[in-house]
């Protein structure tokens, strides 16, 4: 009995002792597959002039780029034909080979040079039809089309908005002679595509800024005269109208525009009272208001979409060298918070779409690259490296990619300077503008 | 004595062994009873840690976001062999006002240490400026000494983590602890989901029990999600970095005996 017992304690005291604590270990995030995606043909029928037949072909490339550029998101894979609806057997084919999503095009002529589509979403997984979508272009409007039916598309398989209804401003000096150098406004698809020339000053355009909707511009204009007394004045445009008229024309320099959500006031870089300061005007009244007050310059304002923080450079760290900093717009010095430290010459601090992060331009190694921070000063990443001087950083709509200008200097008296587009983590999606000079300062309709 | 009292024989085996077997299922009983009492205690204990290297920022970063994740994503092997860096001292307030920078959260693996170190030229001025001003200074003790080289050594800016924000706290880790953050590196590669789980937010614990060759004997849900599938793609993910590094020969029995826990992704 004494023995039982003996081995009933020892027994227990093994169980006891192997109590130690378990370690947890983070793994992290996970990678997120690919979605797999088909975007392909059901047969057209009637006979087609080549003309036409150019037209569904472009219509089609077009769809397939928009949604190259989500290449973190999707896979797109090289189309089969389809002529019906799918079958389940179909579905497990495209299953096994990592589709999960496909794309029917349904083309019909209906007028000469003019066609119907009806995009059909299918979803491999759930085998089902996700949405239908259906529309009529011509080769005057294929490409709003095909973007307006690609975003819904967009938006039933990721649940968010992409930025394929989106168009960046930006400005450019075709035109420009030996003598005489112009730099004028103009706007294009994110994608590059249906370029528009929005001024015609003749003059030198800086800093535009796009309101949220995407309606007026704010820009500032440097006039080819020969007078010694020019003055930087800050123009808006209604882009719908065509017409321009100017905002502020004090003394000196009245650039650097951004507007405040709602629209209905701006902040900008004003040096009527001698230093550069920041100020918040009133679009209508035309009222100012001070937001920055220090000896030393403060330039460059941007703000985020909720209107409580804006970002900004200042000469305040000493130096000579421009910092960014945050303050609360709504305020004189109000909440001012240091957010770099580093960098020689920092530039163009620029809030993502949901505040949360700012891109800006920093020298290094005799170049200006792209670099990622925080709002809170958290977390500096490096975005460009050896790929020219790249500035004016701008982030999409949806955050998910940020536009700049790069210029690379071909011989000692030639350069190039074009905008490209880049994930938010740095992968160069290529090259937007083409044929159109050297085009800078672009900026993302949001 | 009677002989009348006298049972057969097989009476008293009979007794006997039932006495026992039943002695035998209690003892088992409250055994188990109380191992699952150290289960509950042992969930108590359970300590999140989670592998990061806080950078301290003197410059603007030389690497850029995809030369970091590259070598973030290469195969823990390297991992494995990197030295231990030891938990740096405290930071010396260094007389370079306002040219340093706190770079928190970044999980930099430790391989990248040394090139790191070389890219951050400013760097060594710092370290320098610190050496200068500690030398007139005659009444340090032979151990500040020794924190104070060791820290240039350093260059004052790298040291080893805790957590993937990297608050920073130093804790001296236990064998235990080092050897889960290897697996953790070693997993992560495999660590993928499909996009429809991304923004679900959930989160899966793996208890893994590993042989003293670093093979992984059982792997077994310690926590759901809630998910199966993404259940099911955590322990893909164990299953397919397995042989994991081999561990050091005094953790060989906890680790068998399933005392780390693998977080997806916490």
């Amino acid at each position: 009995m004494i023995r039982n017992l003996l081995v009933l304690l020892f027994i227990l005291t093994l169980s006891v002792g192997a109590d130690e604590g378990l370690t947890v270990v983070a793994v992290g995030k996970a990678d997120i597959e690919k979605d797999g995606l088909i975007i392909s043909r059901a047969g057209l029928t009637g006979t087609l002039t080549d003309n036409e037949k150019g037209l569904v072909s472009k219509y089609e490339k077009l769809a397939k780029n928009d949604f190259s550029f989500y290449k973190e998101r999707f896979n797109l894979h090289n189309s089969q034909s389809h002529d019906s609806k799918a079958t389940a057997k179909d579905y497990d084919s495209l299953a096994s080979s990592g589709v999960r999503y496909f794309i029917l095009n349904k083309f019909e002529k209906i007028r000469p040079d003019t066609f119907k589509v009806n995009s059909e979403l299918y979803s491999v997984r759930n085998k089902e039809l996700l949405e239908s979508v259906s529309t009529s272009f011509s080769s005057f409007d294929y490409r709003k089309r095909v973007h307006e039916a690609n975003d819904t598309l967009f938006q039933k398989m990721t649940g968010k908005s992409s930025i394929f209804r989106s168009k960046v401003v930006f400005v450019s000096d075709k035109g420009s002679t030996r003598s005489r150098g112009i730099k004028e406004l103009y706007m294009m698809d994110f994608d590059g595509g249906n370029v528009k020339k929005l001024t015609n000053h003749r003059g030198n355009i800086i800093s535009p800024a796009l309101n949220f909707d995407g309606s007026k511009v704010l820009y500032s204009l440097i006039k080819n005269s020969k007078s010694k007394k020019r003055n930087i004045n800050l123009y808006i445009l209604d882009i719908r109208t065509g017409e321009s008229r100017v905002v502020s024309s004090r003394k000196g320099i009245n650039s650097g525009a951004f507007f405040m959500p709602g629209g209905e006031s701006i902040a900008l870089t004003m040096t009527h009272q001698g230093n550069a300061e920041i100020y918040s005007l009133n679009l209508k009244s035309g009222d100012a208001r001070r937001i920055t007050k220090h000896y030393q310059p403060d330039v460059d304002p941007s703000i985020n979409a909720s209107g409580s923080k804006m970002a900004f450079l200042s000469g305040r760290s000493g130096g000579g060298k421009p910092m960014i900093y945050t303050a609360d717009p709504n305020g004189l010095e109000k909440n001012v918070k240091r957010i770099s430290y580093v960098g020689k010459f920092n530039a163009t601090p620029r809030f993502s779409a949901d505040g949360s992060e700012i891109v800006f331009a920093s020298w290094l190694d005799n170049r200006f690259d792209i670099f990622r921070i925080d709002e809170n000063g958290a977390n500096l990443h490096r975005l460009t490296k050896d790929f020219g001087s790249n500035e004016d950083p701008t982030y999409s709509n949806d955050g998910q990619f940020i536009a700049f200008s790069s210029q690379r200097v071909i011989s000692r008296s030639k350069a190039v300077q074009n905008i490209y587009i880049m994930t938010r983590d740095g992968d160069i999606l290529g090259q937007i503008t083409k044929s159109m000079g050297n085009c800078s300062t672009p900026r993302w309709s949001k | 004595m009677k002989l009348a009292n006298v049972r057969p024989l097989s009476f008293y085996t009979k007794r006997s062994s039932g006495l026992h077997i039943l002695l035998v299922l209690l003892a088992c009983g409250l055994s188990w009873f109380s191992w699952n009492a150290g289960e509950k205690q042992r969930k108590i204990n359970i300590k999140l840690i989670q592998s990061s290297v806080r950078v301290d920022m003197v410059a603007l970063p030389q690497r850029t976001l995809k030369e970091l994740a590259a070598i973030q994503s290469r195969p823990a092997s390297v991992a494995a062999k990197k030295e231990e860096v030891a938990p740096a001292p405290k930071r010396v307030e260094v007389p370079d006002k306002g040219n340093e920078f706190l770079k928190k959260g970044k999980v930099v693996k430790k391989k990248s240490l040394a090139e790191l170190l070389k890219g951050y030229s400013a760097k060594k001025e710092v370290a320098k400026k610190v050496k200068k001003v500690s030398q007139p200074q005659e009444g340090l003790s032979n151990k500040e000494k020794r924190l104070l080289e060791g820290l240039i050594k350093s260059g004052n800016k790298v040291q080893e983590g805790d957590s993937l924000v990297g608050n920073g706290s130093a804790e001296v880790s236990t064998a235990v602890e080092s050897y889960a953050r290897k697996l953790s590196q070693v997993i992560k590669p495999f660590w993928t989901i499909p996009s429809y789980l991304a923004d679900k937010e959930l989160q899966t614990r793996i208890r893994v029990f590993i042989s003293s060759e670093g093979r992984v004997v059982r792997a077994t849900v310690y926590e759901s999600s809630g998910d199966e599938e993404y259940d099911k793609r955590a322990l893909e993910a164990v299953k397919k970095a397995s042989p994991f590094p081999v561990p050091e020969e005094k953790i060989s029995k906890s680790v068998l005996s399933g005392d780390i826990l693998l977080g997806f992704p916490l």
